[in-house]
């Protein structure tokens, strides 16, 4: 069963001059850490707005949790939790007050609010921060925070925003490792532009492209579904490279040679002939080749080839 | 939903009020207010007629009484304190809007209406607050440097000049729930005082203005009950600045 599922969400701002969603389709299977990777301005954010029932969308449906998302939906709000992508709170109370004031909206008593809060205050490593008020926490400690409010009614579904856009790497590898922690218990749909973290945690991956979703895969599939193999030759020197950039593209218009420095990358579905092709050229000028390699697509690879024109 | 997150809202306000000093601030500005006024209309006349000793002057003024304490009072609280009242609620509700502080609280399954209400609650109560106290102290000056107001006509002075003050209090309210940053916010507030005081020229439709509210407030100090149409109108322009807030904050969008 998905636990998110949307079909032709349009999202249209400025009385109809943006459009920042154009016709979004998404279905996240209940249990999955969903990767929702686009570039900036792909529309990840206003998606998970709709979601999450913050903003109406222009035209479209979505249900999360079941409940079909209305703005004014209670039901569906008392099965989320979110994190936004800038994420404010009130600088004059201290963490534990945030905590209870977060359970307490959920209707949760004050005593199991409490103890709910002190519960995630140890799980964030906040206790020593517990009762310093938030406007003296730092980034990582203000994002840490934000996880748990998320979390404080042990949601089913948990939205967040690039969690780990402002966060050295040391708080990046507590989020990412807290984010795997709930695989299994919790949906979590977690937008972000860094390929590295989606690799790193989730299971399930979607990218998003001015508005509209242009591929959905597990992680182990998406390579074989979106991207070929790469063949990778590496030259002595960038004229090298240059050259047989040159040389293949007036023998081969079919497969593009892109040049990186000394390195060469040709994407082909038919790696044998490409290999035979190349080292031919190679032969007939004596181009001085260090390495020839077969390399499986990167996220990366897949993300430039699917949107690399627009970001 | 909202009666349960009600609760919540209210206390959170609550603790934000005594937090952010805004309680202590209205709280002593009042006060301030309370104890100057009388002294103001005490020793204004005197400090006037030596103004004119060094010039060889001779300036006639009539003796201060009760009542000029009582206008003194009314046309402090309705000017520089009310100034300062609208300065402080215009962040209201905007404040939350642009810090995302509102984002935080609104993907809860808490209601738009308790937040509302909750805010406008703790404003009015602080407002409340500070006219009780303010009211005391000018009372007990006025009785101390003159002779005591009629105790019930001081009372009904204080109602009709708390609806005032709630008056514009709740229209800044809207605004800030209306609009898009504090500035605009403030701004609209400020107009807005400024449009409902200068229609006071408008014959038959100026006794259902607030500012009517004002000589009505001086009236009552010398024993006229208080007329019936500023309360209406005030009335009316409150339930109108509220549920305009509530229509507001519901579309709003972050």
């Amino acid at each position: 069963m998905d636990a998110i599922r949307c079909s032709g969400l349009i999202k249209r701002y400025e009385r109809g001059r943006v459009l920042a969603l154009d016709g979004l389709d998404l279905a996240v299977p209940e249990g999955s850490v969903f990767g929702f990777l686009g570039p900036n301005g792909a529309g990840k954010t206003t998606a998970i707005k709709i979601l999450t029932g913050l903003v109406e969308p222009t035209a479209g449906e979505a249900w999360v949790a079941g409940e079909p998302v209305t703005r004014s939906s209670a039901r569906l709000r008392s099965q989320i939790g979110y994190l936004s992508q800038d994420p404010h709170f009130y600088s004059w109370m201290t963490g534990r007050e945030l905590l209870v004031f977060a359970g307490e909206l959920f209707g949760t008593g004050r005593a199991a609010a409490r103890r709910r809060a002190d519960e995630l205050l140890e799980h964030s490593g906040l206790t020593r921060a517990a009762t310093r008020r938030i406007g003296g926490y730092s980034g990582g400690m203000v994002q840490r925070l934000g996880i748990a409010q998320a979390i404080v009614s042990e949601p089913r579904i948990l939205f967040l925003d690039e969690p780990c856009a402002s966060l050295d790497p040391l708080g990046r590898r507590d989020v990412l490792g807290f984010v795997a922690h709930l695989r299994g218990k919790t949906t979590v749909l977690m937008s972000t532009h860094i390929l590295e973290d989606v690799e790193r945690v989730c299971d399930t991956v979607g990218i998003i492209d001015r508005g509209r979703m242009v591929a959905t895969a597990e992680m182990g599939e998406i390579a074989t579904k979106f991207a070929p193999p790469v063949l990778e030759l590496e030259f002595e020197t960038p004229e090298a490279a240059a050259a047989f950039r040159d040389l293949w593209s007036t023998q081969s218009r079919a497969v593009l040679a892109e040049v990186v420095g000394r390195k060469v990358r040709l994407g082909t579905t038919d790696l044998s002939q490409a290999r035979v092709d190349a080292l031919r050229l190679i032969a007939t000028r004596d181009l001085p080749l260090l390495r020839l390699e077969v390399l499986s697509a990167s996220l990366e690879d897949i993300f430039v080839r699917l949107v690399g024109g627009t970001s | 939903m909202t009666r349960r997150s009600f609760p919540v809202f209210l206390r959170k306000e609550l603790r934000e009020q005594t937090r952010s000093y805004r309680l202590l601030v209205v709280g002593l500005l009042f006060v301030f207010f309370g104890l100057a006024s009388p002294l103001l209309a005490k020793f204004t006349p005197e400090i006037v007629k030596m103004a004119g000793v060094g010039q060889n002057i001779v300036i006639e003024l009539p003796e201060p009484t009760a009542a000029d304490a009582v206008a003194q009072y009314v046309k402090n609280l309705s000017q520089i304190a009310l100034f300062v009242l609208i300065f402080l609620s215009m962040g209201a509700v905007v404040a939350e809007k642009e810090r995302g502080t509102a984002v935080f609280v609104l993907v809860k399954p808490a209601s738009r209406l308790g937040f509302l209400a909750a805010k406008l609650a703790v404003s009015w109560a602080t407002v409340m607050g500070a006219v009780i106290l303010s009211g005391l102290c000018a009372y007990g000056y006025t009785a101390a440097l003159f002779e005591p107001p009629s105790t019930a006509g001081f009372v009904l002075a204080n109602v009709a000049l708390l609806l005032h003050l709630l008056t514009f209090v709740t229209t800044t309210f809207f605004f800030s729930a209306l609009a898009r940053s504090q500035a605009v916010a403030g701004v609209l507030s400020f107009l807005s005082w400024i449009l409902l005081a200068s229609l006071g020229g408008l014959g038959a439709v100026s006794e259902f203005l607030p500012g009517r509210l004002l000589s009505a407030a001086m009236a009552s100090a010398a024993g006229r009950p208080l007329p019936w149409e500023p309360l209406v109108g005030s009335g009316a322009i409150i339930a109108f600045s509220f549920f305009g807030a509530v229509l507001a904050f519901r579309h709003w969008e972050p």
